[in-house]
């Protein structure tokens, strides 16, 4: 986008700023009701709700997290390759990074279930004794 | 030197180094960005390290997150969200020269950031209290499973250094109010301290907007 010489960047209006405001605002909202909905009334045997509840708000986290970097940092504007290209590898790295260990952490094992004799994966601290008082929790 | 009429500030003068004040703008904002950037893998870091502990004890992080309450951080994603929309108009306000409205807006953010604050502050006056605390430092009590330690030492972690941008923005908020909105003239030309100021604003929304949900809610 040109730019005259007396006007930079974008020009950030009322409407913009609110919408996102309330968008944000019936976000929270739907949240919180996902969060407070008992998974283990509607549970079912083939079917794990209380995975698809943990999805959905984080979803829902998601949706808020796009509606913030589009519409009040302006991404939606930024018409610079330069900083499009800044933060779309950041957020390809952080999915690359969130994606392989995550497959990692839930599945390691479980394709050839002989491997995870030789490396299971363990929790790297030590548990603490259940109601322990001033107990070091150092690995 | 240029001045206003309505105001008597004197207007911005583009920097020796810089073509023209495009360039200048242009510069400043990337330069925001590439921080920025930095900032969301510093926290993607920590938001792995909880993905990761929260694969091996489920439970742990249920009961963990069982134990904070809802309403406070409800109460503290109102408190960011409103001070995201105060320095949203003070973008605006700086944009079409109203001082006035740019120094309001700096103080209503900055005091729903010092609400975030307080709410904060009594999260952790009463986890010092169950001595749900991270590290050595824990010493909670009746708790089931054995690993709870780990989430609370993820939340202190987490909220802490969140907590710490929080703290860092509000004095960015009243730098922007104190020395800024005081010496020079905003408007269509020149708005950087208060759009910069507003970016880093949103990021710490947006760090918050994941926070929430990952130790409040879904446990």
């Amino acid at each position: 986008m040109e730019h005259s010489e007396n006007e930079l960047g974008h020009l950030t209006t009322k409407n913009m700023v609110v919408g996102a405001y309330v968008a944000l605002l019936v976000l929270t909202g739907v949240m919180l009701c996902l969060s407070r909905l008992n998974t283990a009334a509607l549970s079912v045997d083939w079917l794990d709700v209380h995975a698809i509840k943990v999805t959905l708000i984080m979803l829902t986290a998601l949706v808020m997290g796009v509606i913030i970097s589009m519409f009040l940092m302006g991404l939606r504007y930024e018409s610079k390759l330069l900083n499009m290209t800044i933060f779309a590898s950041n957020f390809v790295f952080l999915l690359i990074f969130v994606l392989f260990t995550w497959a990692d952490t839930s599945f390691r094992g479980e394709i050839d279930p002989t491997f995870n004799q030789h490396i299971n994966f363990v929790s790297p601290v030590k548990a603490e004794p259940a109601g322990a008082q001033g107990h070091s929790v150092a690995p | 030197m240029a001045t206003t009429a309505t105001t008597g500030l004197p207007e911005h003068h583009v920097a020796h180094h810089f073509d023209s004040a495009q360039q200048e703008f242009d510069s400043n904002k990337m330069g925001m960005w590439l921080f920025l950037a930095s900032e969301i893998m510093m926290f993607g870091a920590l938001f792995v390290g909880a993905l990761i502990f929260h694969t091996l004890h489920p439970a742990a992080f249920n009961e963990g997150s069982q134990h904070l309450d809802w309403r406070m951080g409800t109460i503290n994603t109102f408190f960011l969200l409103t001070s995201g929309l105060t320095m949203g108009l003070a973008v605006i306000a700086a944009q079409s020269g109203r001082q006035g409205a740019v120094r309001l807006n700096l103080v209503l953010s900055i005091l729903f950031a010092s609400g975030f604050l307080v709410v904060k502050f009594i999260e952790y006056k009463l986890k010092i209290h169950h001595g749900t605390l991270p590290g050595r430092l824990w010493h909670g009590e009746g708790f089931h499973d054995p690993y709870v330690h780990v989430f609370y030492g993820l939340y202190f972690v987490m909220t802490g250094l969140h907590g710490l941008h929080v703290l860092i923005g509000m004095g960015l908020m009243t730098w922007c109010l104190i020395f800024r909105a005081s010496s020079v003239q905003f408007n269509r030309k020149y708005f950087t301290p208060v759009e910069l100021v507003a970016l880093y604003w949103a990021l710490v929304d947006l760090i918050w907007v994941f926070l929430f949900p990952l130790l409040y809610l879904i446990g």
